[in-house]
């Protein structure tokens, strides 16, 4: 739970430490806290990023709490996500949380784990592959199923170059647009799914995307045998407090913020609205 | 609890006691054809003969625009937490406005709890009047009218009495400052009847026993009422401006002139209002009316019954008086459970 300051609504005055581009939209911001603060946040679990006189987002965290620090991976969409894409190295944030459940990393131990991310539905789940890989000995096969619009909106780009070459990770890539510098697959994530072998009695699937992927990504996975309770979805929605009171992220009687983002689809599947 | 009686018109030396000794006093006042909870400086302002008041007294508790952090944006950016809450006293409180209050003090005061919320609630003293119920009120229908609880003093109309239910200390020292004496059992057998004849007043009802609603809704995700309803609302927000126990919230931060402060500010918002949950990039997850009554309706009448075994309606009527369209919460209810019958 959240008890980073006393008042709930106060947030934690903060230093961007590094700022990247990611994609001509998309920045990765490092993020120190004060005084030596950690963030202790589980992987899949989000932060209310505050830019002063501006307001406030919530905002997964992108990094492992293996990491040093924590990073937010951005799109330049509205008011907040525009000014902190203005900010530079040693401006000021706040920072509330971290809010959330985020993924069952210590229930997945010993288990294989299917990622499936659809554009900046791989920022959250950056988390769980960085934290995957910093204790790999503790889970079996794992693989990336990663979609873009086009070559060039893919995430990370780095980081997915030494996944696709490490022995760890296997890493199937999509583009739904192709250009001449992509000589890989393209199609939407759902044909990455054809001929890929899953073991279904010890698979957890982790699901991030466009609203509109997952339904399909879901009846993938089904069809691979994996059971509604370890088909892992993080859910979007808008949020004001992160307490479970403001409302915005309810979902029928469940508080996203609170009861989520992450949520199994054994849990949802009757959950009107949430899909 | 003990149970005292005093003369009505001591009514009026109990009101000036209340303004001598508290900084604020609200109590119903009329206003135009309506009326409103306001703040009082002479008790003959104060007037108990109403059905409703526009808002309900929640907005002394969760003030429709409340600050909650200051902050300075010069070198030194700064958040300071602001929590403003002097002695209050709220005097003509509706049975239901009392239960609202007490469902909301549950959300605001048991989990992650919100210190502004608090603060005011514990320097709130509530004296509670029983109910007039008119064409819009369904009280009878989703609560006991009798409260038992969520009140410092609870003043039942006898004529030319008063019967009051002393529930703290507090509440015994305010009515200290009047004569009063103990109540018989005569008084509290015309009590009984009072609130006895006081039911048969109700014109509007819930057919269905309103803890049942939840099992009524199975299967009727889809049923036609939702978007009957759907066609005619505006989605103005009135409903849920008014609702007693809609506590949802938006906050924003407010720049002051010289651009160098500002204030963290808590504003009333809720589900009726068509951007409640769009997200950035443009999805918005209940994008249509008809979508956004249905989880109105469940709010009040299942969600909040799975979790906490209450009906978060309370029957008040404030929705059905004020929507421009005449949507009301009784004719969807009966609408779904009528169909078992049929």
């Amino acid at each position: 739970m959240p008890a980073i300051t006393e008042n709930s609504y106060v947030p934690l005055i903060s230093t961007i430490k590094t700022v990247k581009d990611l994609t001509p939209t998309e920045k990765i911001f490092e993020v120190e806290l004060p005084d030596g603060k950690q963030l202790d946040h589980a992987p899949g679990q989000f932060v209310q990023l505050l830019i002063p006189g501006i307001g406030e987002a919530p905002i997964s965290i992108c990094s492992s709490p293996t990491d040093e620090n924590f990073h937010l991976t951005i799109r330049r969409v509205g008011d907040v996500t525009t000014a902190i894409h203005n900010m530079r190295e040693g401006d000021k944030v706040g920072i509330r949380g971290s809010f959330g459940n985020g993924f069952p990393v210590e229930e997945m131990k010993g288990n294989d784990v299917l990622i499936i991310a659809g554009g900046i539905g791989l920022a959250p789940l950056r988390s769980v592959i960085r934290y995957i890989l910093a204790n790999r000995d503790d889970y079996g096969e794992f693989t990336i199923l990663h979609g873009a619009r086009t070559p060039s909106d893919r995430l990370f780009k780095d980081e997915l170059f030494s996944w696709s070459d490490s022995s760890e990770i296997n890493l199937l890539e999509t583009v739904d647009h192709p250009d001449d510098s992509w000589s890989g697959h393209s199609g939407v994530i759902t044909t990455l799914f054809k001929g890929l072998t899953v073991d279904p009695k010890n698979t957890y699937a982790l699901v991030c995307g466009p609203p509109v992927m997952y339904r399909f990504v879901i009846l993938e996975c089904l069809g691979k045998g994996i059971p509604d309770k370890r088909i892992l979805l993080s859910l979007e929605r808008h949020m004001k407090c992160g307490l479970g009171k403001c409302g915005h992220c309810q979902i029928n009687g469940v508080y996203t913020c609170q009861d989520g983002p992450v949520f199994s689809f054994n849990q949802i599947k009757n959950l009107e609205e949430a899909l | 609890m003990k149970q005292f009686i005093f003369q009505k018109s001591r009514l009026k030396d109990l009101i000036s006691y209340l303004i001598s000794a508290y900084p604020s006093v609200y109590a119903p006042v009329p206003r135009g054809k309506h009326f409103v909870f306001d703040k009082i400086t002479d008790a003959s302002s104060a007037e108990f003969g109403y059905a409703r008041t526009i808002l309900p007294p929640k907005k002394y508790l969760m003030p429709q625009h409340e600050a909650l952090v200051d902050f300075t944006l010069n070198e030194n950016l700064e958040f300071k937490e602001v929590i403003s809450a002097d002695r209050q006293v709220i005097v003509g409180v509706r049975p239901g406005d009392i239960r609202a209050i007490k469902l909301v003090d549950d959300i605001m005061m048991n989990r992650n709890r919100d210190r502004n919320y608090i603060a005011r609630r514990e320097n709130t003293v509530i004296i509670g009047i029983d109910g007039i119920p008119d064409e819009y009120s369904y009280e009878d229908s989703v609560m006991d009218l009798k409260v038992e609880d969520g009140f410092d003093l609870f003043m039942t109309d006898l004529g030319n009495m008063i019967l009051v239910d002393v529930a703290t200390e507090e509440g015994m020292k305010i009515i200290n400052s009047i004569e009063h004496e103990p109540a018989t059992e005569k008084y509290l057998r015309l009590r009984d009847n009072a609130l006895n004849s006081q039911r048969e007043m109700f014109t509007a009802r819930i057919d269905t026993p309103a803890k049942l609603i939840p099992l009524a809704l199975e299967g009727k995700w889809d049923h036609p009422i939702w978007e009957e309803m759907g066609r005619k609302c505006l989605s103005c927000g009135q409903c849920i401006l008014v609702c007693p126990t809609c506590y949802c919230f938006n906050v924003t931060d407010e720049m002051a002139l010289s651009m160098d402060e500002g204030t963290r500010t808590r504003h009333w918002d809720g589900c009726q209002l068509a951007d409640f949950t769009l997200v950035g990039h443009g999805e918005n997850f209940r994008d249509n009316a008809a979508a956004r009554i249905r989880h109105r309706f469940h709010r009040k009448f299942k969600y909040h019954l799975d979790v906490f075994s209450e009906i978060f309606c309370t029957g008040c009527g404030r929705c059905w008086e004020t929507c421009p369209s005449g949507i009301n919460l009784v004719e969807i209810a009966n609408a779904l459970s009528s169909e078992e019958v049929e």
